[in-house]
């Protein structure tokens, strides 16, 4: 955090010399001379750019096929515009409101429960002073992240079987085997749940870093004022994580609508529709069987717009509490 | 941190753009691409007083095509490119012609680069590819394919004779626009046994040990599960991607199965829907019977291919409905574990004995929608070469070739003038079925008529066996709907409509056949799918449907 401290800081310097008189000469200077100074920086940051232009840029004009009926053979010049009716199309569809319950309830569900996870993770690893049981225990963690996302759920999946492993727990204790997956109130905890072992390990690598920037000199403090363990997580480990926190925080409400589909399309089935079934999945399914462009972009851009009120809310607020925002 | 965390955000923000502008780029359209279509005729002659051109091979031609190929007729993954191609560089020896093909990239969205290509300014003179009826019309109206109506008789007069064969006159509608165009020359199978992929199977060795007969209608289905049940604790299982195509609905007299709508021409000429049938109806009460009897294992509705294969190889499963694939799988699997399992494919269940299965996985013989186009990029004075070189899948020679490959090569002839492999394709370290894609062009869909020996002879004697048992004895053909073609507003409105029904559909299908739901409410949901515009749906079929009797 002590480099968003740093260039906080440099900012409020260059917004200081920027008021000076004579600005539009002195600007260009000052450009050219950071420019000089910092070239190299600048040559590392380009290639991003030019990632950013040419894939993320350019191609938005194509947003508007979200008010045309496209089609690829004629382009976009070619195909006929329709205003809204694709966006009405989506809200007056049968589904649109269980499609958005369930998205909402579980981005929310992760909000809740995946969300805080690494952060204890981190917390405890934190405490932990024999060294080779801190890196086996993180090592084992970040495991489950580089399975990839079909077999991690081809695994959960014979779990869930009535001959899984899960199944032989409930059979131990004297329940009757049955399929979990099949079962509606189980879809959400086997989501979360598998969602926490697949991601905290790798997750609570951004906390570990954010933990060893705080300045050890105030746990010394602490602990010559008498402070035990706990309180030196309550009173310095917490506030020094919580910028990070609030950030990602942040950055996770701005994607609250961008529940992953192929996870859901894994895992999910007929029966489990009515509460898995999500804006992703749904167009997934609308998308491979129709090719529908138009309406895909529709919704979308209806996704983006309503991610971006989030990301908004929730920065303000978090500037409000007395966070640093991310602008 | 500061920084990154922006770029972050403007990832996500903006992540979805990239797709659509994927798809959206190259804006303009082709529309210099067709003036030489409106320019002189050239030689090429048409018209009902013009006599079809006696095509000799190879042609005696200097030009060149290039062919873009929707990832059919690729050359063997052995191969670098089609240069090394032993079938690529044959074809172009015995027509005369050099082609340059062009494929999507290995690994490549296949739709997508099929959309891409239209954008293109110039496009190759062939496009072979899947397509619908009513798209091919919007392609001959965007003035980017030829009408080929009037060409096809003149310079393709053995694909004209082919689609006149009384065997594909079933097809041969099919073939058209809504106005009468041919726009293409289509791929074609020479019989139900070369589409037929999915079936019923079996544990015969256990029907013997019970002393039952292989079950004909629902009921003897009934008592060899129970049966199974009782003597090896085994169930039905299935994995409903090869469960939903076709069922067992057949021995209910069902026309349709799980998952979407299904839809069926009925005896007066109308379209319907299968689900909402009584026969659908006494169909999912048997199937709910068994699932409450225990008969059906209850995993089938998470299980896939490989789940599958592992409860049937622990003797967990005595009957199910898969692929001709899987088949042979579970019994490579029996005899390498010595597990004593005869797995055999069976015919369809029936409504009584010698009754004809009303509803099986294959529907239409004949065509598969692949069809190759000429592009209006590709110049008049070229069109005649174009059309000889697609002609020469349909003469006798050609079919050969693409089938077989080259005599005394690939195949030869038996003694009863059967073509057979050659030890050079049934001894090839990378398996028969790559060896075959080496020389022949008919291993996926080629432009020439597939042969159902070509596909009888690649079968194990048993697969072929399980394939003549799905397709025996049946009426399915009679009654499914044919390859209509919607109008872009129906198809707007249709996709709109049906993308809710069929996910209605499909939850409540499943919930009849576990009893979350109650059978009894059949008529509630029936009610709920006309609220749905399933009736609306209907008239758009309708309409395409008449259009199409209309031709």
């Amino acid at each position: 955090m002590s480099r968003s401290i740093a260039y906080k800081q440099k900012a409020r310097r260059l917004a200081a010399e920027g008021g000076r008189p004579g600005s539009a000469a002195t600007l260009r200077k000052r450009i050219a001379r950071d420019f000089k100074r910092h070239k190299f920086k600048y040559l590392i940051v380009l290639p991003v750019l030019i990632y950013f232009i040419l894939f993320h840029y350019k191609p938005m004009y194509g947003i508007v096929i979200a008010f045309q009926r496209f089609r690829a053979s004629v382009g976009i010049a070619g195909s006929p515009w329709v205003g809204f009716d694709n966006f009405a199309r989506f809200l007056q569809d049968p589904y649109f409101w269980q499609l958005l319950r369930n998205t909402f309830t579980i981005s929310l569900l992760t909000l809740v429960f995946s969300f805080p996870a690494p952060i204890l993770l981190a917390l405890l690893l934190n405490e932990i002073r024999v060294r080779w049981f801190k890196r086996t225990v993180q090592t084992i963690s970040y495991m489950p992240h580089f399975i990839a996302m079909v077999v991690a759920c081809a695994m959960i999946k014979a779990f869930c079987q009535t001959n899984g492993i899960f199944n032989d727990i409930i059979a131990l204790f004297g329940g009757t085997r049955a399929n979990l997956l099949s079962n509606t109130s189980l879809f959400y905890p086997i989501y979360i749940l598998s969602g926490i072992w697949q991601g905290v390990g790798w997750n609570s690598i951004i906390y570990l870093a954010a933990l060893s920037g705080i300045d050890q000199e105030q746990y010394e403090a602490a602990r010559v004022d008498g402070a035990g363990r706990l309180r030196q997580m309550i009173s310095i480990t917490l506030p020094g994580l919580l910028p990070t926190i609030s950030m990602l925080l942040i950055l996770n409400l701005g994607s609250i609508l961008n529940v992953g589909y192929e996870k859901i399309l894994l895992l999910y089935q007929p029966l489990t529709y009515e509460v898995a079934d999500v804006i992703s999945t749904y167009v997934y399914r609308k998308g491979l069987l129709d090719a529908d462009f138009s309406y895909s972009t529709a919704v979308g851009l209806f996704n983006s717009v309503v991610n971006l009120f989030f990301l908004l809310v929730a920065n303000k607020i978090s500037k409000k509490m007395g966070q640093s925002g991310l602008f | 941190m500061k920084r990154r965390s922006l770029t972050q955000v403007l990832a996500i923000t903006l992540t979805f753009t990239m797709a659509v502008g994927l798809a959206g780029c190259g804006g303009e359209s082709e529309e210099g691409s067709n003036e030489s279509q409106d320019s002189g005729k050239g030689s090429v002659e048409i018209g009902e007083d013009v006599e079809p051109v006696d095509v000799t091979y190879p042609l005696d031609t200097e030009d060149t095509l290039t062919v873009w190929s929707k990832g059919q007729i690729t050359p063997a993954t052995c191969y670098a490119d089609y240069t090394e191609s032993p079938f690529h560089t044959g074809l172009a020896e015995n027509t005369g012609v050099e082609v340059e093909w062009q494929f999507p990239a290995e690994g490549a969205d296949i739709t997508q680069a099929y959309n891409l290509l239209l954008t293109e300014e110039v496009l190759p003179d062939i496009i072979f590819t899947d397509i619908m009826p009513s798209d091919a019309q919007q392609l001959i109206n965007d003035g980017i394919i030829y009408d080929l109506t009037e060409y096809l008789p003149i310079y393709a007069p053995d694909y004209w004779e082919t689609i006149h064969d009384p065997k594909y006159e079933k097809v041969l509608e099919s073939l058209t626009t809504d106005s009468g165009s041919f726009y293409g020359v289509e791929n074609f199978c020479e019989d139900l046994f070369n589409i037929t992929y999915l079936g019923p199977v079996i544990r015969q060795d256990w029907l013997d040990e019970c002393g039952l007969e292989a079950p004909v209608t629902l009921d003897d289905w009934e008592k060899v599960l129970v049966a199974f049940k009782e003597k090896y604790n085994a169930t039905m299982g299935f994995y409903t991607a090869r469960f939903n195509m076709s069922g067992l609905a057949s021995g209910a007299g069902a026309y349709g199965n799980f998952g979407g709508l299904s839809f069926y021409v009925d005896d007066d000429g109308k379209i319907q829907v299968a689900q909402t049938q009584e026969e659908w109806k006494n169909y999912v009460e048997y199937l709910n019977r068994w699932w409450e009897m225990g008969l059906i294992d209850t995993d089938s509705l998470t299980m896939d291919d490989v789940a599958m294969r592992t409860k049937v190889l622990n003797n967990e499963i005595g009957a199910s409905l898969t692929a001709s694939s899987q088949l042979t799988n579970w019994r490579a699997d029996a005899e390498a574990e010595g597990t004593g399992a005869n797995w055999v494919g069976i015919e369809y269940p029936r409504i009584a004995e010698g009754e004809p299965t009303c509803f099986i996985q294959a529907r239409y013989s004949g065509t598969q929608g692949w069809c190759a186009m000429i592009t209006t990029s590709c110049p008049e004075e070229k069109l005649i070469t174009a059309l000889e070189w697609l002609n020469y899948g349909y003469t006798e020679e050609g079919m050969m070739y693409w089938n077989y490959g080259t005599e005394g090569v690939s195949y030869y002839l038996d003694e009863e003038g059967q073509p057979q492999w050659t030890e050079l394709v049934t001894e090839d370290p990378d398996g028969t079925s790559t060896a075959r894609g080496k020389y022949i062009g008919t291993n996926g869909t080629g432009i020439s008529v597939q042969l159902a020996h070509m596909v009888e002879i690649g079968f194990s004697e048993e697969t072929a066996e399980a394939v003549y048992k799905w397709i025996d004895n049946t009426e399915a053909q009679e009654h499914c709907v044919p390859r209509i073609s919607l109008t872009e507003e129906e198809n707007t409105r249709y996709s709109d409509l049906t993308n809710a029904i069929n996910t209605y559909m499909e939850q409540m299908g499943y919930k009849f056949l576990t009893g979350e739901e109650s059978l009894d409410n059949f008529d509630a949901f029936v009610e709920e799918l006309n609220g749905m515009g399933l009736a609306e749906v209907l008239e758009i079929q309708q309409a395409a449907y008449d259009r199409f009797i209309g031709k």
